[in-house]
């Protein structure tokens, strides 16, 4: 399982990174903001994206509406301190799976990833 | 040629002509492979031609495939030239026979480069002068041979390829001039040149079956994992590393020394040199190490006596004499209950059993009992680092707990900073939780490889020092008689004296003291006791 971290804060990514590593998940490949993301997808093709919104050069919901175009499939969860419910619904409309408010605990982040991975494998 | 082989009377004499039989005559060698004809001094030559000689011969049973034709023209060409002279050539020969070969054993180049270095490496040592003992040599100089290092032995390792075996060969009958066999020897296979520690593959490579020292003659060549030294281990026979058992019959002289994988036995005294055995170590005599000479023995040490020694025994010592000024450190039981522990210091980590510690002249003393050295530093390193930890542990929860109460609304990113913080302290907490339980398997296993007990048989004497996990012992006066030292897993150090058990402070000066940890059983934490 190929799983792409998509966050601007190095201690955001160590943290997902570590709760990743403990559900036994090694292939981990990180980028700072939207478009490194963009960048690393062709060549890395993850099986599942954790993405924070508010980043610079290109925000987590610019990256999902162009990772949207191509890519229908792989499961993105949104990982953000945007809480509110209008947000929630505007990332759910660009094409996120699923959906973890910072801040998060590990047990949380952890149901989540198990929760999307089960649903889009049903899916598919 | 003849249509027919013509019988010697069969042979036409006409009048003039001479008689063969009377004039010739056939000799063999003694394997009858050359055949000689001999001509007696004749009046007239008439008749004696190639054909007559060759049917003579054949009358006398030569084969004639053998009969050398042009020899018989060269002997008639003789007699023609000197008709009254004898003469005599050899004009047939037989085949020998061609002996097989037996199986030669050839010694790898690298086996041979290493035997050769040990012979000159022997000549060098002769011709040394006796009153001028070889030094030790200088290390920048690449062409002087370090008679210390280079190993008057060679020793091999499993599998290491010895030597390359050509296999024997058959002989090839012969025949002699009258057609009789002559029988060829087959070559010998000489398979006992080699004995179970060698094996030879189907390409006839010979390798070791087994680690060990390697003889090799023509007539044997073999491994044997007992290196057996029949004299002293000095210049004659290096430094020795040896992947089996070492047995010296006579000492080891200063600066040599002896690493063997399994037991090391030595029959005379050891100087200042460096012991090292994987198993067990036998000093028939002793050892005399000079403040500097090493005994290392990863089993059972036993000696007769250890002087001026640094010693790490991993296992049991048996001392039957003395252990004067030495440094020993014995992880098992000691017993040297008719011994002498004079000066220098002695830790040992099971019960000891000694004769008598210190001496009547008051000759400082020290010996530990019921310690492990090695594991308690490891163990308070671990304390160390644990409270490095517990206090940046302390530090990060203030520093959240001030962070959290100045915010009264959080914004995204310092959200993400407490986070953050968090995360460090459940990394510290997670480093802290595997130190605890690191600690914990070292406190037991010094609590399970330690036993604070001293048997001393005859006495302590005065300016002995007595270190037990978390006390030294000062003995101010003699203590002569048997006693019984013991430290429970809790409580003060107590004596048995005269048949009476009190505590030790009633005959030593007994202080706390943090030189060695004492583990108290089942306390929460690893703490000294003092």
């Amino acid at each position: 399982m190929k799983i792409l971290l998509i966050d601007d804060s190095k201690t955001m990514r160590n943290i997902q990174k570590s709760v990743l590593k403990q559900l036994g998940y090694t292939e981990i490949e990180e980028a700072c903001d939207g478009q490194d993301a963009l960048s690393k997808v062709g060549a890395f093709q993850p099986d599942l994206c954790l993405v924070d919104w508010n980043m610079p050069v290109m925000d987590g919901l610019t990256f999902v509406k162009n990772f949207r175009q191509n890519d229908k499939n792989t499961p993105l969860i949104m990982v953000t301190t945007e809480a509110e419910k209008s947000r929630v619904i505007e990332a759910i409309k660009a094409g996120v799976n699923n959906y973890v408010v910072k801040p998060f605990t590990p047990d949380l982040l952890s149901e989540r990833i198990t929760e999307t991975l089960a649903k889009c494998s049903i899916g598919s | 040629m003849l249509d027919r082989v013509l019988k010697p009377h069969e042979i036409p004499l006409s009048h003039g002509t001479c008689d063969l039989d009377h004039l010739l005559s056939i000799s063999t060698d003694s394997s009858s492979i050359r055949c000689t004809l001999h001509v007696a001094p004749v009046e007239s030559i008439k008749g004696l031609d190639v054909t007559a000689l060759e049917a003579f011969l054949i009358g006398r049973d030569i084969l004639a495939r053998f009969i050398d034709r042009a020899a018989l023209q060269r002997l008639i060409d003789d007699i023609t030239e000197t008709p009254k002279q004898e003469h005599a050539m050899t004009v047939a020969q037989g085949e020998p026979a061609k002996n097989g070969t037996s199986a030669i054993y050839t010694l790898t180049d690298s086996i041979q480069e290493q035997l050769d270095a040990i012979k000159k490496r022997k000549e060098a040592i002769k011709s040394e002068s006796t009153d001028a003992p070889l030094k030790s040599p200088d290390p920048d100089d690449a062409d002087v041979v370090n008679f210390y290092d280079q190993m008057a032995f060679v020793v091999v390792k499993k599998g290491d390829p010895i030597a390359y075996k050509t296999e024997s060969s058959m002989g090839t009958d012969g025949c002699d001039v009258f057609g009789a066999t002559i029988a060829a020897i087959d070559g010998k296979s000489n398979d006992d040149v080699l004995d179970q520690t060698i094996r030879v593959d189907g390409n006839g490579l010979c390798t070791a079956a087994i680690s060990g020292v390697l003889s090799a003659s023509p007539l044997k060549i073999s491994i044997s994992e007992n290196l057996e030294i029949k004299g002293d281990v000095d210049f004659q026979t290096g430094r020795i590393t040896f992947p089996g058992s070492v047995t010296v019959n006579g000492g080891v002289k200063d600066h040599f020394s002896i690493c063997a994988d399994h037991d090391i036995t030595i029959h005379a005294l050891v100087e200042c040199a460096k012991i090292e055995s994987l198993r067990d170590i036998t000093l028939s005599r002793g050892m005399a190490g000079k403040d500097t000479g090493t005994i290392h023995c990863v089993g059972d040490l036993s000696a007769r006596y250890l002087e001026s020694t640094i010693g790490v025994i991993i296992g049991n010592a048996q001392i039957q004499s003395e252990i004067t000024n030495s440094s020993i450190n014995v992880r098992g039981k000691l017993n040297a209950e008719q011994a002498v522990i004079r000066g220098g210091k002695v830790l040992v980590s099971k019960e000891a059993v000694v004769n008598s510690i210190g001496s009547p002249q008051g000759v400082e003393t020290t010996i530990a009992i019921g310690v492990l050295e090695e594991l308690e530093v490891e163990l308070r390193s671990i304390d160390e680092l644990s409270a490095k930890l517990e206090t940046q542990i302390k530090s990060m929860t203030t520093k959240k707990e001030t962070y959290s109460a100045s915010i009264a609304k959080p914004t995204a990113s310092q959200i993400e900073e407490m986070m953050g913080m968090d995360f460090e302290l459940q990394e510290y907490q997670s480093r802290l939780t595997k130190l605890n339980d690191a600690c914990k398997i070292h406190r037991e296993l010094l609590s399970k490889n330690t036993t604070q007990r001293l048997v001393v048989n005859k006495a302590i004497y005065a300016k002995s020092i007595l270190f037990l996990p978390g006390f030294r012992v000062e003995f101010k006066q003699d203590l002569v008689g048997e006693s019984i030292i013991e430290l429970g897993s809790v409580g003060q150090p107590s004596i048995t004296f005269r048949g009476q058990t009190v505590p030790l402070s009633e005959h030593a000066r007994v202080l706390p003291d943090e030189t060695y940890l004492r583990v108290i059983e089942d306390a929460p934490a690893q703490k000294t006791a003092a």
